[in-house]
């Protein structure tokens, strides 16, 4: 498996802000489910503006949903 | 199944290069290595495109009612963008051992270079293999990731 350095909180956020679902925050970002699947698993790194996307959807900061983990590729 | 539509239509698409490459390779091969002419295959190149027709429309109508077209987006895209250029490196691979054939066979004794319709054949092959292969790299990158 693929797996990027970007780590991410989006599953723990979205319990936290009304058990929001996957495909919830899919529609507010304008992305598929399985897309939103993947960058919670960290098989897909989004790109800046998707990931800014996410972070409004969850109303969080852009660094209190994604950090970096060097060497963790 | 969790699978993004543009993944279930790489399926679809896989099934129907497929059986369309099962259908005319084997038969067009053997009846040209065995001095058969090309206009006798015109009947069997109809039908592998009427199946390839039929197994994508019949494919994706069956999808697009069980579940809804989500679009593609950016992971899509870029997903799609990496099979294209390694299915470019297999179609540039095929072209280049082609030529060789070509070259090779003209220069050594005794051994005719292959018909122009051969030639075409070949090529036809290269291209299938090239789009076989950029549907396969799809299919692996939605599930081993990006």
């Amino acid at each position: 498996m693929v797996s990027t350095g970007v780590r991410n909180k989006i599953r723990k956020l979205r319990f936290a802000k009304d058990e929001m679902t996957q495909q919830q925050l899919a529609d507010q970002v304008g992305v598929t489910r399985q897309t939103i699947v993947a960058v919670e698993n960290g098989k897909y790194s989004p790109s800046l503006d998707v990931a800014f996307r996410i972070a409004i959807a969850l109303g969080e900061p852009l660094d209190a949903v994604f950090y970096y983990e060097p060497g963790a590729r | 199944m969790d699978w993004s539509f543009e993944e279930k239509s790489a399926w679809g698409s896989l099934l129907a290069v497929v059986i369309s490459s099962w259908l005319f390779f084997p038969v067009a091969l053997t009846h040209l290595a065995a001095g058969g002419e090309l206009r006798e295959l015109a009947g069997r190149a109809i039908l592998v495109v009427f199946v390839i027709v039929v197994v994508e429309i019949v494919y994706h109508s069956i999808f697009a009612i069980a579940s809804r077209n989500t679009g593609s987006d950016e992971r899509d895209v870029l997903i799609s963008m990496k099979a294209d250029k390694w299915s470019g490196y297999v179609l540039a691979f095929g072209v280049c051992w082609i030529i060789g054939l070509i070259v090779v066979r003209d220069v050594l004794p005794g051994s005719p270079p292959p018909s122009s319709v051969l030639i075409a054949i070949y090529l036809l092959l290269a291209l299938t293999v090239s789009e076989a292969s950029k549907i396969l790299l799809q299919i692996w990158y939605y599930r081993t990731g990006i």
